[in-house]
Parts: C-alpha cells; structure tokens; sequence
C-alpha cells in the first residue's frame, strides 16, 4: 500500500482532496536508515478567538503551491542531513479535527529532523499559495497571511 | 503592433471580488506585472485600494511589479498565502 506518489529522490509533494494519512506516508518514506522520524499535522481548530467555527475551506494555486513545496524539500535538504521529506496539503471543505497539512521528515538523529520539520511548516504558511475561508454560523472570513513576511523569490 | 495575450489567474478574496477565476487580457502596451494590475483596476474598479496587499506570480514564480512579462505567459494575482495550519 502506497497512498502517496514518491518522486525520484522519494520524498512525497502532493495536494489532495481527501484525508490525509500521515502514518502511512510516514511509513511509507521511512527507511533503515532512520533514527528519527518527525511528522507534523495541522489541524482545522473549532474557534478563532473564541468564536464558533463551523468549517474552513482550503483553496490554491496547485501548479505553484506543488512547486513551491518542493522547493522547500529541497531547501531543507540542502540545509540539515535529513534522509526523506513529505509534504501533503489537503483542498476543499474539511471539517473541525481534520488534518489540513502533514509533513513528515526522518533522519537519521532526532534534532535536525525537528529543526527541518519547524522550517517546512514555517515556511510552508509563507511561499505555498494556499488560502483558506473559515465558516462561521454567521458569517465567513478569509484568512491573509501577513504581508509583512513577502518572500523574496 | 502586436497584441499579448495574457492570462491572469486571480485566488482567494481577489477572485471574488472580481468574480472570475482567471481573466484574460489582449493588449498591447503590456510590458510589466504593473501593466496588467492597472489594466485589470480599469477593468474592474472593485479591486481598486486592493493593490497594498497583494502578491505577484509570473509562470509560478513570485514576481514583482516591474517584473517584464511575455506573449503567453501566466500571471497569478493573491492575497498574502494563509495555507498549513491553523
């Protein structure tokens, strides 16, 4: 069972618009190599300041949100010695308690894969153009990243 | 003169105010991402006082407004990204 496509290199870059199964992609780019696996999940919360979230709805720009998470693969392996990465970033409506993105880095030593896992997500709200909507019972806002942090290239 | 043909693909807030998820825009005179941002404000004032806070993309990647733009390529307009966690 291999739920997730591996490039090349067998880290894992995908946008889906099903649930996210991060033990199985964690399994599924492990290797003997590894003495530290660190995976990720963002999860859709059920209020914003204290008002009542009903859902949120994810949208993005697929061609350049793929590329750019790729990009921050390969930044991160540049950067620490980690054997594989996997980012996974679900589309479409999810419900309160659903992973909206799952990242797993394994190495072969605990600290550079949680480093490295810190600076996927990081960096991940910064360059990956995704926006999501969030459903109120009396209303809907989208949420902006802020635009203070512009990336640079 | 010739005519440029540009798609401009518009996300999230923008692509509601504007109602349309891709526009495409025959011109000539478009030289610059900002060519195309002020053609677009002519066309559709409701994203007028929008421009402070946007972010630019030329064939997917980050552009600015004095990027230069050619026949064919795409150009995506949104909002400061908001993806991953909460």
């Amino acid at each position: 069972m291999r739920p997730y496509h591996q490039n090349e290199t067998g880290d894992v870059y995908q946008i889906v618009q099903d649930a996210i199964q991060l033990d199985k992609l964690a399994r599924q780019v492990s290797q003997p190599e590894d003495g530290a696996i660190v995976t990720f999940a963002g999860i859709v919360r059920n209020n914003t300041q204290g008002r009542r979230t009903l859902y949120l709805e994810y949208e993005g720009y697929e061609t350049m949100a793929l590329r750019k998470m790729s990009e921050i693969g390969a930044t991160i392996k540049q950067k620490w010695a980690v054997n594989q990465v996997g980012i996974v970033h679900r589309l479409g409506r999810l419900e309160i308690g659903e992973t909206s993105v799952g990242i797993v880095i394994t190495s072969a030593h605990r600290r550079i894969a949680f480093e490295a896992c810190h600076f996927a997500i990081d960096t991940l709200k910064k360059i990956v153009p995704i926006w999501k909507k969030e459903f109120f019972e009396d209303g809907e806002v989208w949420i902006e990243g802020d635009f203070t942090q512009l990336p640079t290239s | 003169m010739r005519i440029m043909k540009i798609k401009v693909l518009l996300f999230a807030r923008l692509r509601e105010i504007v109602g349309s998820e891709m526009v495409e825009l025959h011109r000539n005179e478009i030289f610059t991402v900002r060519d195309v941002w002020d053609t677009l404000q002519a066309e559709f004032p409701q994203v007028e006082g929008f421009g402070k806070s946007l972010l630019f993309s030329l064939n997917q990647e980050f552009a600015d407004l004095n990027t230069r733009i050619e026949d064919g390529d795409e150009l995506a307009i949104f909002p400061p990204v908001s993806g991953g966690d909460n």
